[in-house]
């Protein structure tokens, strides 16, 4: 079977959970200390897709990185971006969807996105939130796992699509 | 007409000529100070002194090229002295200097030199080859695979990227990181970077030998690879590469450890 490597890069506020997404689904993380310093957390994925292993390394960048020129080092050479946002925090998606439309889609053209609203577990007890306000590719919930796996196998396929061209 | 076009050509003769006369002299004066110029540059004396006289305007334009490159040279050379004489004088007081020693004194070889530099060698760990880009892993080569070699890929890149972003000097690139026994030297090209893991002691003589090593695989090698897609055909065909250049070369020292262990044994 072929075996592709593919950077992935995680986006999104301080505690919108995209260190516990990866968490339960990756197969290897590095040492956590080095989170608090250079705010990046590396962890490693295989998905297949078809006939062909897609080794999808996953750079979660810390919600309060401050130096931009870091920020965009970090962003360099990504295949795809997920952006995550609290579900129950709507300041959390506009800031995901600002940094899609003002930064990602400018100087990150050719990376693919996806807008992810996590912590669907906390809907239940939430009947004011609205889904249909919000634009979004997945609902996920790292406490339960819902379309995490789901969610890493469409980007690999879309990554795939774009690569056989 | 032709009259006409006549007194037309006599009198540009007549307002020009004074002029034609100024512009053969100065051409005249011209060539001459070209030919001036042209024996003085054959002249290996007067173009010292051409070159000494103009000293200034040189470094202005040579100084931002060369400068790097001499800085470069002369601070690799001052730390191949320095190690030089750290590890004569490391070496004199070492224990493994003193076991020698005693070893020799029992056994009657004295090739005590000789086993200092076994003492002092360096363990390759691991090579990796990493695009400067994704921090993706494009190869690696493992003597002694301790490592996962695909996050320690990323996480090389992004500390790579921290420290060049923290201080921020144009064209500064990172070149080694240490930790307890470990050495990271980092040898950086236009599209990928090496990383080299050693234990121990690594001396200047041997980061100049690892820069010649990785300058050529890159020139004959490594250069026109294509990086948009890296998969394991690439991996293989990079891995390949390394393992032709690096085996031979430690499984011999590999061996000369070896025969010199049993040298004083």
């Amino acid at each position: 079977m072929k075996t592709l490597s593919k950077k992935i890069v995680l986006l999104g506020n301080e505690g919108v959970g995209k260190t516990s997404l990866v968490k339960r689904y990756v197969h290897s993380i590095f040492n956590d200390e080095y989170l608090t310093t250079i705010g990046i957390k590396i962890s490693k994925k295989i998905v297949v897709v078809e006939d062909v292993e897609v080794n999808l390394m996953i750079w979660d960048i810390a919600g309060n990185m401050m130096n931009q020129t870091l920020y965009n080092n970090y962003l360099q050479g990504a295949h795809g971006v997920l952006l995550v946002a609290d579900v129950l925090r709507a300041e959390t998606y506009q800031n995901i969807i600002k940094e899609r439309d003002t930064h990602l889609s400018v100087d990150f053209g050719n990376t693919h996105t996806f807008v992810l609203l996590n912590k669907s577990d906390l809907l239940v007890n939430q009947p004011e939130v609205n889904l249909a306000d919000f634009s979004y590719d997945f609902l996920t919930s790292a406490k339960n796992g819902d379309n995490v796996e789901d969610v890493f196998r469409c980007l690999a396929e879309k990554i795939l699509s774009t690569s056989r061209l | 007409m032709s009259s006409e076009k006549d007194h037309f050509e006599e009198l540009r003769n007549l307002i020009l000529a004074s002029d034609r006369e100024n512009y053969a002299k100065q051409n005249e004066q011209i060539l001459a100070k070209l030919d001036e110029l042209e024996k003085e540059l054959n002249d290996p004396e007067k173009f010292a002194a051409v070159i000494q006289q103009s000293k200034a305007e040189i470094i202005d334009v040579l100084g931002p090229v060369m400068g790097k490159m001499i800085k470069k040279f002369i601070s690799s050379e001052i730390a191949r002295l320095k190690e030089g004489i750290e590890a004569k004088s490391k070496a004199i007081f070492s224990f493994a200097f003193v076991k020698e020693k005693i070893k020799n004194k029992l056994s009657g070889i004295t090739k005590g030199e000789s086993a200092i530099n076994a003492a002092l060698q360096p363990n390759l760990m691991q090579i990796f080859v990493i695009d400067k880009k994704s921090g993706l892993l494009i190869g690696e080569y493992s003597p002694s695979n301790i490592l996962e070699p695909d996050l320690v890929a990323g996480m090389l890149s992004a500390i790579k990227s921290f420290v060049e972003s923290a201080f921020g000097q144009e064209d500064a690139e990172l070149e080694s990181l240490e930790y307890s026994d470990y050495k990271i030297l980092l040898y950086n090209f236009n599209r990928f970077y090496f990383a080299c893991v050693f234990e121990g002691y690594v001396d200047a003589y041997l980061r100049a030998e690892l820069q010649d090593d990785f300058l050529d695989l890159t020139d004959k090698k490594l250069g026109a690879i294509a990086l948009k897609d890296i998969d394991d055909e690439l991996k293989t065909r990079v891995e390949l590469e390394l393992k032709l250049k690096f085996d031979k070369k430690y499984q011999h020292e590999k061996s000369k450890l070896n025969l010199q262990d049993e040298d004083v044994e």
